[in-house]
């Protein structure tokens, strides 16, 4: 039992098409400092998945670095799939960069495969404008119509495997395109290296050794689809909608409303014991007209999946609403140039009066197994909702969250990144201690201080004869510091030790600092971290 | 499927065993034992850090509560050095730092944490109202979070449930021209509320030669008044 047919197109790279850049040029698109994706010009010169920034520009040099924007992505990925609800109204949207459909309606309407995937072609080609290829792949089961679409036939034409050909399409395939990295290294250590390998495995043997998860994967290894052929069509009563009145003409109203939607589906499918595989978003506007996604997601959908799915969708569809008005008078309502990205809305007709999430296909609840594969938590989920709410009344910046850095000054080993761009409830590895091994020379050495001075206060130094203590060009100290005068008060100093000189960023004239720091112990018992930059000493840090 | 999820919910409710206060307690450091009455910090208590090394003494209970799965929120804790709370144990893959919001919303975002973190450390820098802190800490009991005070105690308009004093810090390993800061001595005297109003104090490294808080030797004194002994009619 194969799945059903369906056609998969894929943007190739459409996280660096969304840059903005010409893919000829080498592009790195970074999420955490890690490579997420390259233009083809980038790989030649040997910038892979995975990389570091750092690494990735070592190999080229003249790489242009452009951190992930997903919303964008999401957003500028709405017009292609738009686009094709002329061909099909069961458009799914799996990830910004592939959209895919159910083949066989439209197949046996337009008289087969190919005449579809021609059509697809047609349509999308323009919306593309030549700026990125677009391949095409068709196979029974949405993963094998996906790979197909990777095949090196689908740039021109269409990669379509012929029906009931997905299993032996699938055999000689690498194991890794599963894409979860912790199964496939296991896999490989077993010495199954291809999908037909891993396919050939008994289902109740895969279910007891991986669980549910490495279950789906055998299935898709099968060229079937990931969640079984029952399917239930759920009942119409499953929908959760809400009405804006008056209507909402702000993005972030509809994001709070789908939000709060999402929240109540996943209670109203809880209750009946369901997960929703299969999700579509509706939105009417004041002026009558209805705008329909679908979503697919293979792992079932979580509250906070289904809302930023929900958010994506409305920002792409009012946005092209907003571009698409100021084409007509090359304004928008209120006199000013339309900003990209930009969340006002018009209030006019085109203010959304109701939103539905209609959970379109839904599988038994299995539960998701958390941790043995160091799979999402729950908790981070519910600290990332949290996180979320308190991003809407403060502002994206204000909730940030630690990463290491490398570092010589106390507070210079910790980087507070906004907490938006990160996903809370994954495994972050550039948060977790031993991220930084390469040495800092000339670093403060630990313990650390615990409280760093939000302003350095200016001290005086002195020796036995109550002269300022220097420090020369070669980071030796003049003489031995005996007392320290701040202002108002006044302590001897019973332990030093140092200076530690730190010539930082020598290269830049404009960034080049040189400093020292000196570790002192007071005769109250205290301790602090002193630093020197043009003769001038100054408390850093306490050792609190 | 017969049974809903809720009404499964509610029978684990009913079937489970009472949990009795002390099963719920949150652990502290082995050598902070001996300051609270039940050898750990009640859920939903209101904890004050005062004195020199009380960030150092907070990142070392933040890091105890937090255990294997706990989250810990900092809502507008300057200068308050990660790096270093890392040496003395927290987990900085579940710490979220929020910046200081404004007094008319203060309320509304440290109760907004507290439903979803384990500890909300707080360093307000203007008196906090009475209805934000009783908010705060009702919301705090409810969820069995906790709620960490650190500086100015006047700060906080109504009494904590426990306070923690940290004083006669002394580090050791420096000396004139050679060594390093190695660790650090220091008393943390605990006086509360209720069950915790007996003041107790103990001695311990903070760090410790390990970089974590450590015992400095059993030497648990009690303030209690000290009870006057009658001379026996033998004595006299």
């Amino acid at each position: 039992m194969t799945g059903a047919r369906s056609l998969a197109a894929r943007v190739p790279d459409w996280p660096v098409v969304v840059s903005g850049i010409p893919l000829d040029e080498p592009v790195a698109v970074v999420r955490a400092n890690r490579v997420l994706a390259t233009s083809p010009a980038a790989r030649a010169e040997g910038v892979e998945v995975g990389q570091r920034r750092r690494e990735a520009q070592s190999r080229c040099p003249d790489v242009a670095i452009v951190e992930r924007d997903l919303e964008r992505e999401a957003r500028r990925f709405e017009p292609v799939a738009a686009c094709l609800e002329d061909l099909t109204p069961l458009v799914e949207v799996s990830m910004p960069g592939l959209v895919g459909f159910g083949m066989r309606g439209p197949s046996r309407y337009f008289g087969g495969d190919e005449p579809v995937a021609d059509r697809v072609r047609e349509a999308i080609e323009p919306v593309l404008d030549g700026r990125a290829p677009l391949h095409i792949g068709v196979a029974d089961g949405t993963f094998a119509a996906s790979l197909a679409s990777r095949h090196r036939r689908a740039a021109d034409g269409a990669a379509i495997v012929e029906v009931d050909g997905s299993p032996a399409f699938l055999a000689g395939l690498d194991v890794g395109l599963l894409e979860r990295p912790e199964l496939c290294d296991v896999l490989r250590r077993l010495g199954l290296r291809t999908l037909g390998a891993f396919a050939g495995l008994s289902a109740a043997d895969v279910l007891g050794r991986f669980g549910e998860d490495g279950l789906v994967a055998h299935r898709l290894a099968r060229g079937e689809d990931a969640h079984p052929p029952d399917l239930r069509r759920p009942a119409p009563d499953l929908a959760v909608s809400w009405d804006f009145d008056p209507p909402a003409d702000r993005l972030d109203q509809c994001a709070f409303a789908a939000k709060a939607l999402a929240d109540e589906l996943d209670l109203v499918l809880g209750r009946r014991g369901l997960a929703c595989v299969r999700l579509a978003v509706e939105a009417e506007n004041a002026g009558g007209e209805v705008h329909r996604r679908l979503w697919r997601h293979e792992g079932a959908l979580s509250p906070s999946a289904v809302a930023d799915r929900a958010r994506w969708q409305l920002d792409g569809w009012l946005h092209q609403r907003s571009v698409d008005h100021q084409r007509r008078t090359g304004r928008d309502r209120t006199g000013q140039a339309v900003e990209p990205g930009d969340t006002h809305l018009d209030t006019g007709p085109g203010a959304i009066t109701r939103l539905h999430l209609i959970p379109d296909q839904v599988v038994a609840a299995t539960g998701r197994q958390l941790g043995f594969w160091g799979g999402r938590s729950d908790r981070g989920e519910q600290v990332g909702r949290a996180v979320a709410r308190l991003q809407g009344l403060l502002g994206p910046d204000a909730v940030t969250v630690p990463e290491w850095r490398g570092g010589r000054g106390p507070d210079e080993r910790i980087e507070l990144v906004p907490a938006a761009v990160v996903d809370l409830a994954e495994a972050r590895p550039a948060a977790a201690a031993g991220w930084v091994r390469e040495p800092w020379p000339g670093s403060v050495p630990s313990p650390l201080p615990l409280s760093v001075l939000p302003e350095p206060e200016p001290v005086a130094l002195l020796d036995i004869l109550d002269e300022p203590v220097v420090v020369s060009g070669r980071g030796e100290a003049s003489a031995e510091p005996v007392r320290i005068v701040g202002r108002g008060w006044r302590a001897g100093i019973e332990g030093w030790v140092g200076p530690w000189a730190a010539d930082e960023r020598w290269w830049d004239p404009l960034h080049h600092r040189r400093r020292a720091r000196l570790q002192v112990r007071l005769d109250d018992g205290s301790a602090c971290l002193l630093v020197v930059e043009h003769q001038q000493w100054m408390i850093e840090a306490r050792y609190d | 499927m017969s049974t809903s999820r809720a009404e499964l919910a509610e029978l684990i409710e009913r079937v489970a065993p009472v949990t009795l206060a002390v099963e719920r307690l949150r652990p502290v450091p082995e050598p902070l034992r001996p300051l609270f009455p039940m050898g750990g910090l009640q859920p939903g208590w209101t904890v004050g850090f005062d004195g020199d090394g009380a960030s150092s003494l907070v990142a070392a209970l933040v890091a105890e509560v937090m255990g294997a799965d706990g989250w810990v929120a900092l809502v507008g804790v300057g200068g308050f050095n990660l790096a270093a709370a890392s040496e003395l144990g927290v987990p900085l893959d579940r710490v979220v730092v929020v910046e200081p919001p404004g007094a008319e919303r203060w309320g509304v975002v440290t109760s907004t944490l507290i439903d979803a973190v384990d500890v909300v450390v707080v360093s307000p820098d203007r008196p906090v109202t009475r209805r934000d802190a009783r908010r705060l800490v009702a919301r705090a009991r409810e969820r069995d979070g906790l709620v960490f005070q650190l500086g100015d105690q006047r700060s906080w308009p109504q009494a904590v449930d426990v306070g923690l004093r940290v004083s006669a810090g002394a580090w050791e390993g420096l000396e004139r021209g050679h060594g390093l800061l190695r660790q650090r001595r220091v008393r943390v005297e605990a006086a509360g509320r209720r069950s915790a109003s007996r003041a107790r104090s103990v001695e311990v490294l903070l760090p410790g030669p390990s970089g974590r808080l450590e015992a400095a030797g059993a030497d648990i004194r009690e303030f209690a008044p000290r009870r006057v002994r009658r001379r026996s009619p033998v004595e006299a």
